[in-house]
């Protein structure tokens, strides 16, 4: 009997493949799905022709979302607790701790070339990794990396103009509550408002509270970086917004375009929830309150920012956002156009030791501004 | 294409067969299986198809060339013609697999961009076997330029063996039935091959790859224990898909393995690992240097140059002579030192020890260089940096342990013996039952192809 059900089942397999039209784009792996090579003479010889059919039959095999959720399954049976790098802990995914001390440092290289050329007000906040506040849901035995040395030694060379917020301590305290996603490396509006709780106190002279905001859940079904990353098909999360009672209106300008709302309410519906906040991430965004504020904020930042600017709006006549990630421009022109009355860096562990965009723009920022003697020097 | 992908499983397979089963006569089908043959190795690199044919028109015609009445009768011109076309494949060979990486010490080799063909190691040694068989007059040459290039190109061995001398597979081109018997066979082989690499191996290989730098005695323990599993299960999982898919076109082919880790000696090892290769320098080298029938020293001597060939067959690294030196001289110490004694010895315990030779030997085999080796041999013993163990060790010996335990039980006779049990205990719903577990774990199998990208076979380097 198995030898004639194997080549039937191979062939109707087969024909569906072919009968079903194919997909463009694949949103349980969130990327473009391979189409139909060319048959030509020249991509047979060079032999394109095999790898992209090879890819293209993979892609649109029929039932592909639904074997991936098993092959999901069937390593969590056998035992893997880590897939690509992320650790499939209690009841949450966490992405590893990567501790780079040469980016890091210059990093904050950067933040004090900025804070003494600049002579602005320049607060820090830099969240601490999921993996290290949420320890205790690593998986058991898993190696347990911490970010104690970031902080000791990267944090402490921060000049003492720069004022550094530890909002980690608030974070610890409240570890045990839904601060972080389940399925993506960013926290949550709570533990964004836990980490503006502590800058409030910090620099606003400010005690905030839940009460100050009203509360809403956007969407139950957010599957972010990590579960893209995993395939952990089970987790799925809530995206909550944190709307002040006191929130001012405003006019967010960004790609020379201007909304009414931080909130991109298209993106629930795509394969990023998370960029409810703000859009996609984009190098300059600004905002501008209309309140009585004559404070005027200069953030820099990457993503985790972008559901923290939430609570910032009352406190701000303008925010000047960048993510120098994407940004190509002048620092210089940036100050100069927005006469930012202070300025705040804002960062996740993870970014900060990953990427060195903010130290490359800060090179050119220090290249702009330095003396004119030094430039005749041979 | 390999055949755990996804092109070979539902598209080249069915289709091949299907058009196979329907062709009117057995020359016809040979044509078609020739040219399935062409396609399906152009699939893997269409330049490689050259050295392919132009391999077998150099056999075809050297082998016709040895049987003609001038070189027949004259000794001396048919050795020429036999050792000028060996020296040929040979050369082949070497310029593909092994120029570039001998000359690197001494030129700069990296604008030489010479990429071996896919399986060049397996059917150069199979065009070897038919030149040496005409030679040795074991086989008439073949007349047929069809048949030599079927013999040679034919799918189901040709990137990966089991590597099939001449004269074992000449008669099967003109003569080779399928039963319905055979079919079902064939079919729960190829599964059981398709479920030992996609599900064990391809698993395995993860273990393997986040332990390989690891430099604690426990990581390389499990490093080491899960490379073993893994390339056991990887070639033999493909050696079963091989041979079923010869069968189900009416090939037999050589069985490959058979249950090594129940080996007791080391040249039982070797009568139970990757057989076909074994046979092979047995055959064509091991046997014409004179074998064991000669004096002791020049027993010996024959047995090292086998294994130093053996071990330069796998790689062109020092890491792979070393490892041929290794399983040479035990295999003389076994021979020529301990001889019965070895025997004497508790069976359990021999299969043990001999397990566990098998496994020091292969760190040559996954080292990438023979100073890799020694950091690998280092840690075995807890003399790495490492030191004993630590968390990352741990964890990944956690997270395999299920799957580490599972490859040890069905390395040996578990399933059989399970099966057997299933027939014996559900009597006439066996059948059925087994044709229920077999999909489904030919399921599970595509599940985790499809899931993660397939490790690539490791014995395709050769």
């Amino acid at each position: 009997m198995l030898y004639m059900i194997l080549p039937v089942v191979a062939i109707i397999t087969l024909i569906i493949n072919l009968v079903l039209p194919d997909k463009a784009f694949s949103g349980q792996e969130n990327r473009s799905l391979a189409q139909l090579p060319k048959l030509s003479f020249s991509t047979i010889a060079s032999g394109d022709f095999f790898t992209d059919f090879n890819s293209w039959f993979s892609d649109q095999f029929v039932g592909r979302s639904f074997y991936r959720e098993m092959d999901f399954l069937l390593k969590r049976g056998e035992g893997l607790r880590e897939i690509n790098d992320v650790f499939i802990g209690k009841g949450t995914l966490l992405y590893p701790i990567e501790y780079n001390p040469k980016t890091a440092q210059a990093n904050i290289d950067a933040i004090n070339t900025f804070a003494s050329l600049s002579g602005l007000p320049t607060n820090v906040v830099i969240a601490d990794a999921a993996a290290s506040i949420e320890s205790n849901r690593l998986p058991t035995s898993a190696p347990r990396l911490t970010t104690t040395e970031f902080y000791k030694k990267n944090i402490s060379s921060l000049e003492d103009s720069v004022h550094y917020v530890d909002i980690n301590k608030s974070l610890k305290k409240h570890a045990d509550e839904y601060i972080f996603y389940k399925s993506d490396h960013h926290w949550t509006s709570l533990g964004a408002f836990y980490g503006f709780q502590t800058f409030a106190s910090d620099c606003l002279e400010t005690q905030v509270s839940k009460k100050d905001y009203n509360i809403m859940q956007i969407t139950d079904d957010f599957q972010g970086t990590l579960f893209y990353k995993t395939g952990d098909f089970l987790l799925k999360d809530n995206i909550d917004i944190y709307v002040p009672t006191d929130n001012p209106d405003y006019v967010v300008t960004k790609d020379n375009k201007k909304s009414r709302s931080i909130y991109d309410e298209k993106k629930l519906k795509s394969n990023n929830q998370y960029e409810v906040f703000l859009g996609a991430n984009q190098a300059v965004v600004k905002i501008e309150m209309d309140n009585d504020s004559n404070r005027r904020l200069l953030l820099f930042k990457d993503s985790y920012a972008n559901s923290f600017i939430q609570f910032l709006l009352p406190y701000y006549r303008e925010i000047t956002i960048v993510d120098p990630r994407y940004y190509y421009g002048s620092i210089n022109e940036l100050v100069q156009q927005n006469y930012p009355t202070e300025v705040l860096f804002l960062y996740c562990f993870d970014i900060f030791n990953n990427s060195d965009s903010l130290s490359k723009v800060m090179d050119r920022y220090a290249f702009e501004n330095q003396p004119a003697n030094e430039e005749t020097d041979e | 294409m390999t055949f755990t992908s996804l092109s070979f499983l539902f598209v080249f397979l069915p289709v091949t067969w299907l058009i196979n089963r329907f062709l009117p006569s057995l020359k016809i089908r040979n044509i078609f299986l020739i040219l399935a043959s062409w396609l399906f190795y152009a699939w893997s690199g269409p330049s490689g198809l050259v050295i392919l044919t132009l391999m077998t028109f150099l056999i075809y015609f050297s082998g016709l060339l040895l049987n003609t009445e001038k070189v027949e009768e004259n000794l001396a011109r048919r050795r020429a013609v036999f050792w000028i076309s060996v020296g040929l494949l040979v050369y082949l060979l070497f310029f593909y697999k092994y120029l570039k990486v001998w000359l690197s010490p001494f030129i700069n080799v990296a604008s030489l961009d010479i990429v071996a063909p896919v399986g060049l190691s397996f059917y150069t040694f199979s065009a070897i076997s038919y030149l040496a068989d005409v030679y040795m007059r074991k086989s008439p040459p073949c007349k047929s330029f069809l048949d030599m290039a079927l013999f040679v190109s034919f799918f189901g061995k040709v990137t990966m063996g089991p590597i099939v001398e001449y004269h074992s597979f000449s008669s099967q081109l003109s003569n080779r039935p399928v039963t319905r018997n055979q079919m079902y066979e064939a079919s729960a082989l190829f599964i059981r091959g398709f479920a030992k690499k996609a599900l064990i191996a391809d698993q395995l290989a993860n273990c393997f790859s986040q332990l390989n730098a690891n430099s604690t005695a426990l990581g390389a323990w499990v490093c080491m224990l899960a490379y073993v599993f893994q390339l056991y299960f990887d070639f033999s999982g493909y050696s079963d898909m091989a041979i079923a898919v010869g069968r189900f076109f009416g090939f037999e082919l050589p069985v490959n393995f058979d249950h090594p880790f129940r080996a007791d000696s080391v040249k039982d090892i070797w009568n139970r690992w990757h057989i076909s290769l074994s046979h092979w320098f047995r055959d064509y080298i091991y046997f014409p240097l004179g074998g064991s029938r000669c004096s002791k020293l020049k027993a010996a001597r024959n047995l090292m140059i086998v294994w130093i060939l053996t071990g330069i067959w796998h790689g062109a690294s020092l890491n792979f002579l070393a490892w041929g030196l290794y399983f040479g001289i035990l295999l003389c110490i076994e021979k020529f030192v301990l001889k019965d004694r070895w025997n004497k010895v508790n069976h359990m315990a021999r299969v043990l020890i001999i397990f566990m030779i098998f496994c020091f030997g292969f760190v040559f085999f996954y080292s990438t260089s023979l100073s890799n080796s020694f950091f690998h041999y280092k840690a075995l013993f807890g003399m790495g940096e490492g030191g004993m163990m630590d968390a990352r060790a741990l964890f990944v010996l956690r997270e395999y342990f299920l799957l580490l335990v599972t490859a040890a039980i069905f390395s040996g006779n578990m399933r059989q013996t399970l099966q057997n049990q299933l027939i014996v205990r559900c009597k006439r719903a066996a059948p059925l039952i087994l044709v229920v577990l077999y999909l489904l774990i030919g399921v599970l199998a595509l599940a985790m192809v499809i899931g993660s990208t397939s490790q690539a076979f490791l014995y395709a380097a050769f």
